[in-house]
């Protein structure tokens, strides 16, 4: 089998010495010689970046790519090749020069396999897929059945941990996560907290994709997140101040890539606010002898605190493909491959224009822009909705699991003790009812099943063993409203601090909230376990 | 020749699920026996273990191999492929068949092809090829002949959509019993497709939505079983009508 390899030599040496004949000569030439193998041995390994294994014969044919060069070379060869000693000085440049590719040989191979990886590696697109995409789209169908203006199917899900999110946008997958650390302020915001995003293209999710410094798309996804958050101050950094000019909250978000299947920018947005509306920072305060130590809460002595977000800039992004321009809405990987432009414009459910990104691309009439920006506050309106509910129901399964927590920990007083034990059938209650943890569910299936609940403490649960069920059973089964009342107060602690109000959850409250309030006034025994529980929460906010 | 061994059973792991590792063969009560080896089976001084995960297959009289789905194909001679067109060469196109290494495809291997009518391929061009052979470490050769020198349908798929799958999808659908759902939207649309066996597969038809149709059907139907591919077929179907 044949294979020709491309060699780029450069050689002031050899063509210095007929220049010298003919003139100064300034510029290297830079000269293409193809060599040509034509007996190709491999070694049973079959390592196809092993260099040098077998013999390789070369056939020299020096090709020269600059015309002057060109002239002046052949105006060179033809005085060399007319003198003897010219002629000596040839046949040691072309000695030369065989030995420099002799020498580069295993550099450049190297580098025709690696030009063979880089052409594997980029998406590679037929002409047919090309041609498709546009011609479905003049009957506004996409390759994957959906219409120019629906996005893909939204998944989002939190890790075990406060402040870390998974977004699956179709075939895309992002991770974000959020740290905070206490530093130094600066300079000239003594008074506020920054925030940083980290974005890392894992190698996992795309071919393309290379481990090290972020690329080009890395860092502009990066800038992109990052002036939505920041130029539109969704995040409020002055309550990340705890001591003015000395020590502020720094907030880091890490985007991780792990799959690349197009609208990359829309999926981290997401993750990015998602991560953000579920981080908890530890609670800071001044304390120890003298009122200045800082003291730092751990998480299970005092509840740690959310962050403060206005509102939630999400980004939309749209591509533009074809002659006509014709607008598709989260483009796929492979309509990203096809498509001649993109705009990405991040934006919130009040309206507001967050950012707009076009980074060259195709032109667009300023009717479109404005068309895109109108579909994009829908879009955008119904993200922010799918984000704000996924993350309530985050939030209802961490204050559950953080009652259970309370139980063998805290021994205080007999009531404190029958109020935790009465919050821990709450949390095998549910268990045991059912596992899909929504408010409404839980206090409906609670009402409708309290006299029918025949099981026992869920058997998961780590802290069963220690609890009589019957015992229990009873209880609950005289105490309705307690329980009602306890779920009513463990979650109207986070929104106190949460600016985004749970409409549709405070309305199931309500309701509870009077019934249990109607049998309240006739005992009082509830109304001193109340009090305790209120002190608790105040202390904590 | 073989002659008849004192177990002439096959293994007991046939058509069943082995890992890395797993001992299909014990050859040192076999006496005698011709055995081929395919794909994922190695051996081990007296015992053949698997060596990739999947199926273990077995063809009368003495053919074992491990069968399992991948989106990666290891290219293999006699297959029939789509590859596309990355780069053209004096004396070949380069070609992408999804596997280790790009593969040649030799400007004179198309009937009647001489050197003075060398077909025009252009960067992205789709062909139907079929791999003439594909060694370790060297370059497979794909040619747009069969091994008679005609055309045979191989060459250049104009106009439709190509839509990736897996390995094991191909096979699938280049089985016989037909796959249901192919065979059933076959019955009711009307479109033209080509399999590859290296995990591509190319549709045409003269409407784009029952080209994006069957493509997506075909690829979701991947992970459902047979009976469950009946039931989305009959969905499928009413949906259209």
């Amino acid at each position: 089998m044949q294979k020709e390899k491309e060699c780029q030599v450069s050689y002031p040496l050899c063509l210095s010495l007929p220049f010298a004949l003919s003139g100064p000569w300034c510029l290297t030439p830079r000269i293409k010689i193809f060599a040509i193998e034509s007996s190709f041995q491999r070694s049973g390994c079959g390592d196809p970046l092993a260099s040098s294994s077998g013999d390789y014969d070369y056939k020299l044919i020096a090709v020269v790519n600059w015309p002057e060069v060109l002239r002046h070379y052949f105006s060179v060869v033809t005085t060399v090749t007319a003198t003897a000693a010219a002629a000596a000085a040839a046949a040691v440049s072309v000695a030369v020069v065989y030995r420099q590719v002799q020498f580069n040989f295993s550099f450049h191979f190297f580098d025709r396999e690696k030009m063979e990886q880089r052409l594997a590696s980029s998406l590679i697109m037929t002409v047919n897929e090309k041609k498709f995409i546009e011609n479905a789209l003049l009957s506004d169908i996409r390759v994957d059945g959906r219409r120019p203006f629906d996005y893909r199917n939204l998944t989002i899900r939190f890790g075990s941990e406060d402040g870390s999110s998974e977004v699956q946008l179709g075939q895309t997958q992002v991770i974000g996560f959020v740290t905070g650390q206490l530093t130094q302020p600066y300079r000239d915001r003594p008074n506020e907290g920054s925030f940083a995003i980290y974005t890392e293209f894992s190698p996992m999710a795309d071919p393309s994709f290379e481990p090290g410094r972020p690329g080009e798309t890395a860092i502009e996804l990066g800038r992109i997140v990052d002036r939505g958050l920041r130029e539109s101050r969704a995040v409020d950094t002055e309550s990340l101040c705890v001591i003015a000019g000395k020590l502020v909250w720094s907030i880091r978000i890490d985007l991780h890539i792990i799959d690349n299947g197009g609208n990359l920018v829309d999926a981290a947005n997401i993750a990015a606010l998602a991560a953000l509306s579920t981080f908890r920072r530890p609670e800071c305060t001044l304390g120890g002898e003298d009122g200045q130590e800082l003291i730092v809460h751990p998480p299970d002595v005092r509840e740690p605190l959310p962050l403060i977000l206005h509102h939630f800039p999400v980004a939309v992004t749209f591509g533009f493909i074809g002659k006509e321009n014709t607008v598709v809405i989260d483009p796929t990987h492979y309509e990203e491959a096809v498509m001649g432009g993109s705009m990405t414009a991040t934006l919130n459910t009040n309206g507001d224009v967050c950012a707009i990104q076009k980074a060259g691309g195709d032109g667009v009439l300023q009717s479109v822009i404005m068309q895109c920006l109108r579909i994009a506050s829908v879009k955008a309106g119904d993200i922010t909705s799918k984000i704000k509910n996924a993350v309530e129901s985050y939030n209802t399964q961490r204050s559950l699991r953080k009652i259970k927590r309370h139980n063998p920990d805290q021994q205080g007083s007999s009531d404190v003790a029958k109020h935790h034990m009465e919050r821990l059938t709450v949390g095998s209650d549910e268990s045991g009812i059912g596992s899909p943890f929504n408010e409404h569910d839980k206090t409906n299936k609670r009402n409708s099943t309290l006299k029918g609940f025949s099981g026992g403490p869920a058997s998961w649960d780590p802290y069963s063993s220690g609890v009589d069920g019957d015992a229990l059973r009873t209880t609950l089964a005289s105490r309705v409203t307690p329980l009602d009342k306890h779920k009513e107060e463990s979650s109207p602690v986070n929104p106190e601090t949460k600016p985004s109000p749970k409409s549709s959850d405070t309305n199931s409250l309500a309701s509870t909230h009077e019934v249990g309030l109607e049998i309240q006034q006739s005992k009082t025994l509830k109304d001193a376990v109340k009090p305790k529980h209120k002190r608790r929460n105040k202390n904590a906010s | 020749m073989e002659a008849k061994p004192s177990s002439s059973s096959p293994s007991k792991f046939v058509d069943q699920l082995v890992v890395p590792g797993d001992v299909i063969l014990d050859l040192s009560n076999m006496a005698n026996q011709t055995l081929k080896l395919g794909g994922g089976l190695r051996q081990d001084g007296d015992s053949i273990c698997a060596m990739k995960a999947g199926k273990l297959r077995f063809m009368k009289p003495n053919k074992y191999w491990v069968e399992s789905s991948q989106k990666r194909y290891v290219p293999s001679a006699g297959d029939n492929v789509l590859g596309v067109v990355v780069d053209t060469k004096p004396e070949n196109f380069v070609v992408d068949i999804k596997g280790p290494a790009l593969a040649f495809l030799p400007v004179l291997s198309f009937e009647g092809g001489t050197r003075r009518n060398i077909p025009k391929f252009e960067v992205g061009t789709l062909l139907y090829v079929r791999v003439v052979n594909a060694n370790t470490g060297m370059n497979p050769e794909v040619s747009c002949m069969d091994a008679n020198g005609k055309a045979a349908e191989y060459g250049i798929l104009k106009d439709g959509y190509m839509f990736e799958s897996s390995t094991g999808l191909s096979r699938m659908l280049l089985s016989s019993p037909p796959h249901p759902v192919l065979e059933g939207l076959g019955k009711k649309l009307s479109f033209e497709i080509a399999v590859g066996i290296n995990g591509r597969f190319w549709v045409n038809a003269s409407q784009s939505s029952t080209v994006i149709l069957v493509g997506n059907a075909i690829q979701k139907s991947e992970s459902l079983s047979l009976v469950q591919q009946k039931i989305y077929l009959e969905k499928l179907l009413k949906s259209i009508q």
